[in-house]
C-alpha cells in the first residue's frame, strides 16, 4: 500500500512514517500543502492522509485535487480540531474518513487498512494468517475452512489485531477502537480483557497456539 | 404592574380628587346663589305682603302667616319642616320672619318658600359629576392607551430582540429606531452595552477553543511517543513510570477534549440537525455498551417507546453515551437500573448513595462525586449544555436513594 501523509508536525510525521514502513507500507511524506499538492500530481498513492491545519492552507483544498487525480484513492482526514463542522465538509468534499487528533496510530492504520480494503480491493480480500482466513466481506474466521463462531466485538479486536501485528497494543486503545473515542472508558479495561481471553481462548482451542501475549502493565502483543 | 396600568391609575386617581373638589366647590357655590336668591325672593314677599296690609286688603299668601305682637324683633331665617299632604311626606321650607310696623301696630310677617331640596341638588351633581368622571377616565385611558402603545411599541419590540439575542451568536443586535429621545439613548447604551458583552464573550470562547486546539498537537506528539516507548523491552520499574504518564496524558486528553467541545457548543450553531430516531440510537447505545454493564453485575432494565426529535445525531450520541457511562459509573453494584424513554420525555434512574455535594452543582464543570472514579467531571456539564442547546428541560432529583436525571422534549 501506498500512502502519502500530509503532516506538519515533524514528530507526528516521523512517527507515522516509522510506524507504517514497519508495516510494509510504501510512505511518503509532506508537510506544507505546496509539497503536498506537488506529490499528488506526480505520483499515484492508494491513500492521502490529510492534515487539515497545514502552515500555508487548508488541507481541505487537497481533498478535490486528490479525487481529480484518482478516484480510487482512499482519503483520510486528521485534524486537531475535532470539530463537527470539518468532519462534515471533509467528507462532503470526498473524504472517506475522518479521525481526531490525539489518535493512537494503530487505530490510523486499521481504518487506513479497512479504507484501502474498502476502495482498493472492493472488499474481496481475504486476510490470512497460519492456517486461518479472515472474510472481510462476512466478516467470519475459518481455520482450515472451518468456521469457528466469534462474537462482533472479538472479530473487530482480531481485526485489530491482524492489522497491529508485532505491536503493543495498549487497553485505552483497545477500548476506544471498540467503544469509541468519547465513551468514558477508563473504568472498563476489565471488559476488554474478558474479550481478549474470550478470543484468545478461541484461537488457541482451534490452532493450539497463543496468539496473544500479555505484557505486563503496558498492553498485548498479537504474534503469529 | 404594567407601566400603563399604572399610569392609568396615577391619572385615575388625580381626576376623582379632581372631581370631587369641583363637584363640591360647584355645590357650595350653587347653594350661595341660590339662597341669597331664596332670601330676595322672601323679602321681596314680605314687602309686597306690608304694603297690602298698608292698603288694608286682605292677604291671601299661600305658606303665610301674620300675627299680631308687641315687641320688634329683626327678620331671621330659619329652616322648618312641613307636611305636604298632596305628596303626603315632609318638606324642607325656608322661612323668614320679620316684623313691620304697619299703621301704628307691630306685625310679625312670615313667609316661607321651599327648597328644592338640596339633596336633590347634591344628588344630581353628584350623578353629572360621576358621569363625566366615567366618560373622562374611559376617554382619557383609551387615548392613554392607544399612544402610550404607539410610543411604547419600540421599546416592547426592541425588549423582545433583546430578550431572544445570544451572546454566544455573531449576529450583532439590532434594535428598532425611535423618534422618543429617551428610548433612543437606551438603544445606543444596550447596543454598545450587548457589542461589548458579546465581544467579551466570545474572546473567552475563542481562548478555550484556541488553547484546547494548540494543546491538542503536543498531546498528540506526546502519545505517539509514550506509545512508542511501550514497544520497548522496559524493566518493571519504567513500565510502571510509563503508565502513569500514559494514565495522566489520558484524563489531559478527555479534559482537553472536553472543554473544547463545551466552548463549541456554546459557540456557534450545529450544522447536523434533522430528525433524530432517540429510541433508535438509545437501543444501539444500550446494546454497545450492554456487557460493560453486566460486569458490573447492573441489571439495565428499559422501557423504549418510538421518539423522534429535532436533534443533532451526534449530539445527542454524546448524550446519551454521557448519561449512560454516568449510571455505569455511579450505580451501585449489583442494582437494578432503568431508563424509560417516550415521545415527550427520557429519565434515568439508578441506584446510589446521596451526592457528596450540593444538587444544585451537579451541572457545574468540573464537580466531582468519587474522585476516585476515573471522570474528569464534565461529562454531564456537556449533557447539560447539549440540552439548552436543543432547548430541552434537564432535571436532576434524588428520591429514597434512587438518583433520576429527566430530559423534558417538550419546548
Amino acid at each position: 500500500m501506498k500512502v502519502l501523509f500530509v503532516e506538519d508536525e515533524p514528530v507526528l510525521a516521523d512517527e507515522m512514517l516509522g510506524y507504517f514502513s514497519s508495516q510494509g507500507f510504501l510512505c511518503e511524506s509532506a508537510p506544507t500543502f505546496s509539497a503536498a499538492s506537488e506529490k499528488i500530481e506526480s505520483y499515484n498513492y492508494d491513500v492521502v492522509v490529510i492534515d487539515i491545519g497545514l502552515p500555508d492552507g487548508s488541507g481541505m483544498n487537497l481533498i478535490p485535487c486528490v479525487s481529480r487525480q484518482n478516484e480510487e484513492t482512499g482519503i483520510m482526514i486528521v485534524s486537531a480540531k475535532n470539530s463537527l463542522n470539518d468532519k462534515l465538509e471533509g467528507l462532503n468534499l470526498g473524504a472517506d474518513d475522518y479521525l481526531a487528533k490525539p489518535f493512537y496510530v494503530e487505530e490510523l492504520n486499521a481504518r487506513l487498512h479497512a479504507l484501502y480494503r474498502r476502495k482498493m480491493l472492493k472488499g474481496n480480500r481475504q486476510i490470512v494468517f497460519d492456517d486461518f482466513t479472515v472474510d472481510p466481506q462476512s466478516k467470519l474466521l475459518f481455520f482450515r475452512g472451518k468456521e469457528i463462531s466469534l462474537t462482533k466485538k472479538e472479530y473487530q479486536l482480531l481485526l485489530y489485531f491482524l492489522v497491529n501485528k508485532e505491536r503493543v497494543v495498549s487497553k485505552p486503545s483497545i477500548a476506544e477502537h471498540i467503544w469509541g473515542d468519547y465513551f468514558d472508558q477508563a473504568d472498563n479495561f476489565d471488559t476488554v480483557y474478558v474479550h481478549l481471553m474470550n478470543l484468545r481462548k478461541k484461537l488457541t482451542q482451534a490452532s493450539g497456539k497463543d496468539y496473544i501475549k500479555t505484557v505486563y502493565g503496558l498492553g498485548y502483543r498479537f504474534t503469529c | 404592574m404594567k407601566l400603563l396600568v399604572k399610569t392609568s391609575l396615577y391619572y385615575f386617581y388625580a381626576s376623582l380628587v379632581l372631581l370631587i373638589v369641583f363637584g363640591g366647590l360647584l355645590f357650595l357655590i350653587l347653594k350661595n346663589d341660590i339662597s341669597d336668591e331664596i332670601r330676595e325672593q322672601l323679602d321681596l314677599q314680605v314687602e309686597m305682603i306690608s304694603s297690602e296690609l298698608k292698603q288694608g286688603n286682605t292677604i291671601r299668601y299661600p305658606l303665610t302667616t301674620i300675627e299680631k305682637t308687641t315687641s320688634v324683633r329683626p327678620g331671621h331665617f330659619r329652616d322648618t319642616l312641613i307636611y305636604d299632604h298632596y305628596q303626603k311626606q315632609v318638606e324642607d321650607y325656608y322661612a323668614f320672619s320679620t316684623t313691620k310696623q304697619i299703621k301704628g301696630e307691630y306685625y310679625v310677617i312670615t313667609v316661607m318658600t321651599t327648597y328644592i331640596g338640596w339633596e336633590e341638588y347634591f344628588k344630581t351633581i353628584g350623578l353629572v359629576f360621576l358621569i363625566l368622571g366615567v366618560l373622562l377616565l374611559t376617554t382619557g385611558v383609551t387615548v392613554n392607551f392607544f399612544i402610550s402603545r404607539k410610543i411604547w411599541q419600540p421599546f416592547i419590540t426592541n425588549l423582545a430582540s433583546l430578550k431572544k439575542h445570544a451572546l454566544s451568536s455573531k449576529e450583532e443586535l439590532v434594535l428598532v429606531n425611535t423618534q422618543t429621545k429617551e428610548f433612543e439613548e437606551l438603544n445606543n447604551v444596550l447596543m454598545d452595552f450587548a457589542l461589548r458583552a458579546q465581544n467579551e464573550y466570545q474572546g473567552l470562547q475563542e481562548f478555550t477553543e484556541n488553547s484546547s486546539h494548540e494543546l491538542q498537537t503536543p498531546i498528540s506528539i506526546i502519545r505517539s511517543r509514550l506509545e512508542n516507548l511501550g514497544q520497548m523491552d522496559l524493566n518493571p520499574e519504567n513500565t510502571r513510570y510509563l503508565q502513569e504518564a500514559r494514565d495522566a496524558l489520558a484524563r489531559l486528553t478527555k479534559v482537553n477534549k472536553g472543554l473544547l467541545l463545551l466552548a463549541r457548543l456554546s459557540g456557534t450553531q450545529f450544522p447536523d440537525v434533522q430528525q433524530v430516531s432517540l429510541s433508535a440510537l438509545l437501543t444501539n447505545q444500550v446494546q454497545q455498551l450492554e456487557e460493560l454493564f453486566t460486569s458490573r453485575d447492573l441489571q439495565l432494565h428499559t422501557n423504549i417507546t418510538d421518539c423522534v426529535v429535532d436533534a443533532s445525531p451526534h449530539l445527542v450520541d454524546i448524550l446519551l453515551s454521557n448519561l449512560l457511562s454516568n449510571q455505569l459509573k455511579y450505580a451501585t453494584e449489583g442494582s437494578a437500573l432503568l431508563i424509560t424513554l417516550n415521545n415527550k420525555m427520557i429519565d434515568f434512574r439508578n441506584e446510589g448513595p446521596p451526592l457528596p455535594f450540593a444538587q444544585s452543582d451537579i451541572f457545574n464543570r468540573f464537580t466531582k462525586g468519587d474522585p476516585r472514579k476515573s471522570g474528569v467531571g464534565l461529562g454531564l456539564s456537556i449533557v447539560k449544555k447539549i440540552c439548552d442547546l436543543h432547548q430541552w428541560g434537564i432535571t436532576y432529583s434524588y428520591e429514597s436513594g434512587v438518583h433520576i436525571f429527566s430530559i423534558n422534549f417538550t419546548r
